[in-house]
C-alpha cells in the first residue's frame, strides 16, 4: 500500500463517480439508470473535467488497475449479472438476422446504425462544375439525398470485418458467392485445367478443386430430384462478406508460400561479399527446393519473365499450351501407374472392410509377428487417420 | 465429458457457442490482467483462459498430446518481383541487401515487403481445428462445438461419404465432410422454423404423384388398398401441415362400428367435394413418400438468434450450404497481419499460452 497523502475516510473525487463507472466497461451506458447515463454522457463530452477514479486528489495519472483493459472481472450490476437488462437493451442491436448488402454485423462494443447521407452532405451539397467552370444544373446534377438514406459507400469502407473486438488479428475473409462457384464449375467443365482456372479467377487451387467436387454432388442431387437448401444458403451468405462474381475477380492471393520449417532455424554460412547469393543458393544451403519451385503457381514467374522480355502474346500462349500438355501427360502417366498398382492387388470387399491383399514374403512382414492387435479389445478406440475416397 | 457450468453468468467463461448467455459473456469479456503478476502466473492465467475457449471438453492430457510447437505460416510471393530478379539483391553486400527505394537521410522508417508481422502465437491451438467436430462448427453446420460433437457421435456426419462417428477424427487436406441438411437447418435455424411443419412445394407435388401412380398400378407393393380410401382434403396448393395431416388421418380412421366415425367421414367427404381438386390420401400416406425429395425440407428458413455475430467461414474451409457439404482444403495458416483461427484472444495472451505448453517452461 503506497503512503496516502489523504485519509481514505474523506470522500475523494474518485468516489463521486463509482469505481465501476470510471472503468471502460462497454456495458455501462446501457445498464445505468437514465439520469445517471445522461450525466455521464455530458461528462464524457466535456473534456475539461475528465472523470477521475484516482483516490489521490493531485494525481492525474490513472491507477494501473482501472486504466488497463486487463481488469479482473467484477460483478456486473443488474438482474442476473446484468443479463436481463442486456437482453432488453443491447441484444436487439446485436442480433441482425438479415444484414443488407452483405455488410456483416459482428460483435462490437458500440453498436452503431448504418451511416446516413444526412450527416455528410445534407446541408451543403457539392456543386459540380463542367470544363468552362459553369455549375451543372438540370438532369445531370446528382439528386439530393433523402434525410435517412444510407451511405452505402461509407458503410462498405467502414465495415468491421473483425468478429472479436479484442482480437484484431482475426479478420473474416469473404467467401465466394454461388454465382462465382457456378462460373468456376463451368470453366472446368469447358475443359480448362484447375491450375489455369485458379490463376484466372484468383482462387486457391484447392478451393477450385473443392468447388468442382461439391458442384458435382449438387448436380447429382438435382438429378435425383433431391431438394437443395437454397433458402438457407442465401440467408447464410447474406450474413457474411461475400466476393461476388465479376469480370476480373480478386478473391484471394494464390501465391502464398508455406514457410518451410527448415527456415525457422538460424543458419550461418560464409559467403563472399562479391558473389551474388540468389534464392537458388539459399535453397541449396537449407537443403530445400528454391522458392521459385515451392511457390504455388510457380508458372506465373515464367509468364512474368516473358512479359519482361517483351515477347508477343502468341508466343506466350504457345508456351502455356506446351506446359499444360506436359502436365496433362504427366498426370495421365501417374494415373496409369496407380491403376496398374491397384490391379496387382486383390480386393475383397466386406460390409465393414475393404481387404486389399498384396503379395508378401514371409520374412519381410516379420516385424508384426507375435504383436497383438488391440483394435477389437473393449475400451480401445481406434480412430481412423484417413478415409479413402 | 466432464459436467461443468458452461455459460455461468457469475463467473463468465468464453465458449464457442451461439448461446445467448455465451454471447453476453463474450460481450463483457476482458482479457486477463498481466500487470503485477509473475511470468508463471501470467502464463497459467493465459492458458486457463484460452483452454476455456479451445476444446474445454478435452482433458489436458489429450490436448497436450495434440500440441505441436511448430506453427504454420505463409508468405505471399510476388511472381513479378521474382521474375525481375533472382533474389540476390535482398542479401547483397554484407547481407543487409540493397534498398529498392533509397532512404533519405533522417527518415528512420524502412519500407518492408511485409509491414505487419505474422501473428504466429494465434496458431497455438491450430491442431484442434483439424478435429472433425470443430470443422463442422466452423463450417456453420452446428451452433456450438459441443453440438457438432454430438452430431459426430450420433453418426450424422460423414467424411468422404463414409460415416465417421469419431469427433476426434483429424481431417486431412482434401477431406470432404457432410451433415444431414435437415439437421443443419434445425441446428442453425430459428426457433420458429425449427419444427418441421410445412411441406415444401416440390415435396407436395412429389407426394401426390407418388400416390396417384400407386393407385393406377394395382400390382405395385404400395397399391392403394380399398380399406384406406378415406378421402382427406389435400389440395396441393393449400398449405399442408404435417401435424394436421396426422391428426386428421387419425380422426378419420375407417371404423365401421362407430357411427361417429361414419359421420366424420361424411363431413370430410363434403370438404373434399367443396374443393375442386379431388385427391385421396390414405392413412399410410407416409409410406408413399419417395426417398428424395424428403417431405420435411421447407422453403423458408431463418437464421438462429445471434448467428450474425459468428457468421464467418475461415479460409481453410470451402463450404456449400446448398447440400451441407464442406471440404477441408488445407491446414490453417497465419499470414502477415492475420491468422485463420477465430478466437477472442490477442497475441500477447496467446503467446503466454503457447509458452505454457512448451516443454520447458
Amino acid at each position: 500500500m503506497p503512503p496516502r497523502l489523504r485519509p481514505s475516510s474523506l470522500t475523494s473525487t474518485g468516489n463521486v463517480i463509482p469505481q465501476f463507472i470510471a472503468s471502460d466497461s462497454p456495458l455501462l451506458p446501457f445498464l445505468l439508470p437514465l439520469p445517471l447515463r445522461n450525466s455521464l454522457l455530458a461528462l464524457s463530452r466535456n473534456p475539461s473535467h475528465p472523470p477521475s477514479s484516482s483516490s489521490r486528489q493531485f494525481s492525474t495519472s490513472k491507477p494501473a488497475a482501472a486504466s488497463s483493459r486487463y481488469r479482473e472481472f467484477v460483478k456486473t450490476p443488474g438482474r442476473r449479472n446484468g443479463f436481463i437488462e442486456w437482453m432488453r437493451d443491447v441484444a436487439p442491436l446485436l442480433n441482425n438476422p438479415a444484414p443488407l448488402r452483405n455488410i456483416p454485423t459482428y460483435m462490437s462494443y458500440k453498436p452503431q446504425p448504418l451511416p446516413t447521407l444526412k450527416g455528410t452532405s445534407g446541408s451543403t451539397p457539392k456543386r459540380e462544375f463542367d470544363e468552362q467552370g459553369n455549375i451543372i444544373d438540370g438532369p445531370k446534377r446528382a439528386k439530393r439525398p433523402k434525410a435517412d438514406e444510407v451511405d452505402w459507400e461509407r458503410a462498405m469502407t467502414e465495415m468491421s470485418l473483425s468478429p472479436f473486438p479484442t482480437n484484431p488479428s482475426f479478420q473474416a475473409h469473404p467467401v465466394i458467392s454461388t454465382e462465382f462457384r457456378e462460373q468456376i464449375y463451368l470453366r472446368i467443365k469447358a475443359g480448362r485445367s484447375v491450375r489455369r482456372v485458379s490463376a484466372e479467377l484468383n482462387c486457391e487451387l484447392e478451393r477450385v478443386a473443392a468447388v468442382v467436387r461439391m458442384k458435382e454432388i449438387e448436380r447429382m442431387w438435382g438429378e435425383q430430384n433431391r431438394p437443395l437448401c437454397t433458402a438457407m444458403q442465401n440467408r447464410v451468405h447474406a450474413l457474411m462478406p461475400v466476393s461476388q462474381w465479376k469480370a476480373l475477380p480478386q478473391h484471394e492471393s494464390i501465391t502464398d508460400m508455406r514457410i518451410h520449417p527448415a527456415t525457422n532455424n538460424q543458419l550461418f554460412l560464409a559467403v563472399p561479399e562479391s558473389m551474388p547469393f540468389s534464392r537458388k543458393d539459399a535453397g541449396a544451403a537449407l537443403g530445400i527446393l528454391p522458392a521459385d519451385q515451392r511457390m504455388p503457381h510457380s508458372e506465373l514467374i515464367e509468364v512474368e519473365r516473358m512479359r519482361l522480355q517483351g515477347k508477343n502474346i502468341e508466343e506466350m500462349v504457345e508456351v502455356e499450351r506446351q506446359r499444360e500438355e506436359a502436365e496433362f501427360k504427366a498426370a495421365q502417366e501417374k494415373q496409369a501407374r496407380v491403376a496398374a498398382k491397384k490391379a496387382a492387388e486383390t480386393v475383397v470387399e466386406t460390409d465393414r472392410f475393404e481387404f486389399r491383399l498384396k503379395p508378401a514374403v514371409t520374412g519381410h512382414v516379420g516385424f508384426r509377428y507375435g504383436v497383438p492387435h488391440d483394435d477389437r479389445k473393449r475400451g480401445v478406440v481406434k480412430i481412423p487417420t484417413r478415409v479413402v475416397v | 465429458m466432464a459436467k461443468q457450468k458452461l455459460f455461468s453468468l457469475k463467473r463468465p467463461r468464453p465458449r464457442q457457442s451461439w448461446n445467448k448467455h455465451n454471447v453476453y459473456n463474450l460481450f463483457r469479456y476482458r482479457l486477463p490482467q498481466t500487470t503485477g503478476r509473475t511470468f508463471f502466473q501470467q502464463k497459467f492465467r493465459a492458458k486457463q483462459e484460452t483452454r476455456r475457449w479451445n476444446g474445454e471438453y478435452l482433458t489436458e492430457r489429450k490436448w497436450n498430446s495434440m500440441f505441436r510447437h511448430t506453427l504454420r505460416g505463409v508468405i505471399r510471393m510476388s511472381p513479378a518481383e521474382m521474375a525481375a530478379g533472382d533474389g540476390s539483391a535482398a542479401v547483397a553486400g554484407r547481407g543487409s541487401g540493397v534498398d529498392v527505394v533509397p532512404r533519405r537521410a533522417g527518415s528512420g522508417t524502412r519500407v518492408d515487403a511485409h509491414e505487419r508481422p505474422i501473428p504466429f502465437p494465434q496458431m497455438t491451438f491450430a491442431p484442434l481445428e483439424r478435429r472433425l467436430d470443430t470443422a463442422v462448427y466452423r463450417a456453420l453446420f452446428a451452433s456450438s462445438v459441443r453440438q457438432a460433437r454430438s452430431f459426430c457421435v450420433h453418426g450424422k456426419v460423414s467424411v468422404n461419404g463414409k460415416k465417421m462417428p469419431h469427433a476426434g477424427y483429424m481431417l486431412n487436406p482434401g477431406d470432404m465432410f457432410s451433415v444431414d441438411p435437415m439437421l443443419v437447418m434445425r441446428a442453425i435455424g430459428n426457433e420458429s422454423t425449427r419444427a418441421f411443419r410445412r411441406l415444401s412445394e416440390p415435396a407436395k407435388d412429389a407426394l401426390e404423384t407418388a400416390i396417384k401412380s400407386a393407385a393406377r398400378n394395382p400390382k405395385s407393393a404400395t397399391f392403394l388398398k380399398s380399406a384406406d380410401t378415406t378421402t382427406l382434403s389435400s389440395n396441393a396448393d393449400a398449405e399442408i401441415d404435417a401435424e394436421a395431416f396426422t391428426k386428421s388421418t387419425a380422426e378419420t380412421e375407417p371404423n365401421p362400428t362407430t357411427a361417429e366415425a361414419e359421420s366424420q367421414a361424411e363431413t370430410t367427404a363434403a370438404v373434399v367435394k367443396a374443393k375442386e381438386k379431388d385427391f385421396k390420401l390414405p392413412a399410410n400416406w407416409r409410406s408413399y413418400l419417395p426417398r428424395h425429395p424428403r417431405w420435411k425440407i421447407y422453403d423458408s428458413w431463418e437464421p438462429k438468434r445471434f448467428m450474425n455475430l459468428f457468421a464467418y467461414i475461415p479460409r481453410y474451409l470451402e463450404v456449400n450450404h446448398n447440400i451441407c457439404h464442406a471440404v477441408y482444403l488445407r491446414h490453417p495458416v497465419a499470414r502477415s497481419g492475420s491468422a485463420e483461427i477465430p478466437n477472442p484472444f490477442n497475441n500477447e495472451t496467446m503467446q503466454l499460452a503457447y509458452n505454457w505448453y512448451l516443454r520447458r517452461r
